[in-house]
């Protein structure tokens, strides 16, 4: 099955894209999508980091405003998509994330593309 | 129809689902191939008895499971089922080789920590031994429409979400028995008619304690289920009563499988893990000592109950409690503890049906017997079991 992993992060995580922490946190992110990428689970062409929150717009019906969507402490930081057998496994693999206490990860499968 | 049929499907369908599932037919699929099955089975086997009613169930359900994959190919996004279509006249499955592992993996799928903590005993409860919404709800005090929901939604992220049947890795081991524990013990001492509740879940714990010797608490429910069962002859009076542990004749407990009970007591002991199911265990084998001494350790069983309290304080172990300090100390003592038990629990005093049964034993034994009375017929309104009611009239002539 195809999942989604959806990173969660708080906004000391964000912070440390900027700090003098940087560098471990983008080594360990780096470190991650390889191992993801060497395992043969990685679907490729899917996913990305994103920028942090203050950067999003929010398009609602007509109105257009500042966002994120959800007013909480952890934000969308980024997603990828694998292809394992089983959740169990999707799971393992958002436990070797480098996303912190505070953040956490969604497991969501991908939606199957309609059969003929 | 044999009487005997239905509590054979009953005990098929949890084995039969599982392999199902095993052999990659979602969830929701294999409940609707196993339900029809069973529709067949009780149309068929009056003109037509199976000679194994096992296999003849799975090899319907099977059948009946890639029709329906076939009727539908959108909702079989896991293995290609066509390869191992079943042809006519198949030898029937064995399904005796796949056990135990199969249903332990289906007990494993239902308590995933993926799904929601309140729907896993039910879903268990519902997959393994197929009792009805209706009456799970009842089992868990919830309405049925409610129980309904949280059954479907749980089948449908367990299919959906790619949660696949399979046994805990040796990290995860520990935290996930926990909650197949739980569902057993539920499973065990639910009260409800129809299906061998009791021996179902006296087989799964004990199997469950086979594959993982090394977790405490498996062995000691194992060892609590296995004290229960002992006792199953001597329950039950002529006219049907219940008899509680203390008045019952003890030459009708089966000295096998206390002995049983006992082994699996020692080797949890040996683990070093104390939990709520070696407690009661213990508690359940401190009772046993009248074998030997002619009456338990009623002190003994107090301090057990303190300790289980601190693992699981509820307050059926608590009244417990008071009913061994009755032992122990006498009608007095267990009347002031009863009575700090009510004022702590105010909204349970009354009706609690335990606690108004031990306060008419200690009433009775102070010779009060109106108002022992009094609260015996009290007792009797809060019972649907006939077996407890007709021992209450009997005790207290109420």
């Amino acid at each position: 099955m195809t999942y989604s992993l959806i990173f969660y992060e708080a906004p000391a995580d964000f912070q440390k894209r900027e700090s003098a922490e940087a560098g471990a946190y983008w080594g360990a992110w780096s470190a991650y999508i390889d191992d993801l990428s060497d395992s043969d689970v990685l679907v490729r062409g899917v996913g990305a980091g994103l920028q942090p929150p203050d950067t999003a717009t929010v398009v609602r019906g007509t109105q257009i405003h500042d966002g994120p969507v959800a007013d909480t402490r952890e934000q969308l930081g980024g997603f990828v998509a694998i292809n394992v057998e089983s959740l169990d496994e999707a799971i393992a693999w958002a436990k070797k994330a480098p996303v912190s206490a505070e953040g956490a990860v969604e497991i969501r499968p991908v939606l199957s593309p309609p059969q003929e | 129809m044999p009487s005997g049929w239905e509590s054979q499907i009953t005990a098929a369908r949890g084995k039969v689902l599982a392999l199902l599932l095993h052999r990659g037919i979602d969830i929701v699929a294999a409940e609707d191939a196993v339900a029809i099955a069973i529709v067949s089975a009780l149309e068929q086997w009056r003109s037509h008895p199976p000679a194994n009613p096992e296999a003849w169930l799975m090899t319907v359900a099977w059948r009946k499971a890639l029709d329906l994959r076939r009727s539908d190919r959108r909702s079989s996004p896991l293995t290609d089922l066509e390869s191992v279509a079943a042809p006519e006249n198949e030898p029937m499955l064995d399904i005796s080789d796949h056990l135990p592992d199969e249903r332990l993996r289906l007990y494993f799928l239902c308590t995933h920590p993926a799904l929601e903590p309140t729907v896993q005993c039910p879903l268990m409860l519902q997959l393994v031994t197929g009792m009805t919404v209706e009456q799970i709800s009842a089992l868990y005090l919830v309405p049925a429409p409610t129980m309904a929901q949280r059954l479907v939604r749980a089948k449908r992220k367990i299919r959906d979400a790619g949660i696949q049947p399979r046994l805990p890795s040796a990290s995860e081991v520990h935290q996930r028995v926990p909650p197949v524990l739980d569902a057993l013990y539920g499973l065990y001492f639910s009260e409800w008619q129809g299906i061998d509740s009791p021996h179902q879940a006296l087989e799964l714990a004990e199997i469950l304690a086979d594959l993982l010797p090394g977790e405490a608490e498996c062995l000691g429910l194992a060892a609590l289920i296995s004290f229960c069962e002992s006792r199953r002859d001597a329950r039950q009076g002529p006219r049907g009563e219940f008899i509680p542990l203390d008045d019952q004749d003890q030459r009708g407990w089966s000295l096998r499988e206390i002995e049983r009970a006992e082994s699996y007591l020692e080797r949890a002991a040996k683990l070093q893990a104390m939990g709520r199911y070696q407690l009661e265990a213990a508690i359940q084998s401190a009772h046993t000592q009248r074998l030997r001494q002619g009456s338990p350790s009623w002190a003994t069983i107090v301090r057990l109950y303190d300790r289980l309290l601190m693992y699981a304080p509820t307050a059926g172990f608590a009244i417990g409690r008071i009913g061994a300090v009755l032992k122990a100390e006498g009608p007095a003592a267990a009347i002031v503890e009863l009575d700090r038990f009510e004022s702590l629990h105010p909204e349970v005093a009354d009706s609690f049906q335990p606690c108004l049964v031990t306060r008419a034993h200690c009433l009775w034994q102070l010779g009060q017997f109106e108002e022992a009375k009094t609260y015996a017929r009290r007792a009797l309104t809060l019972t649907n079991s006939e077996s407890e009611q007709t021992y209450l009239r009997m005790k207290f002539e109420a």
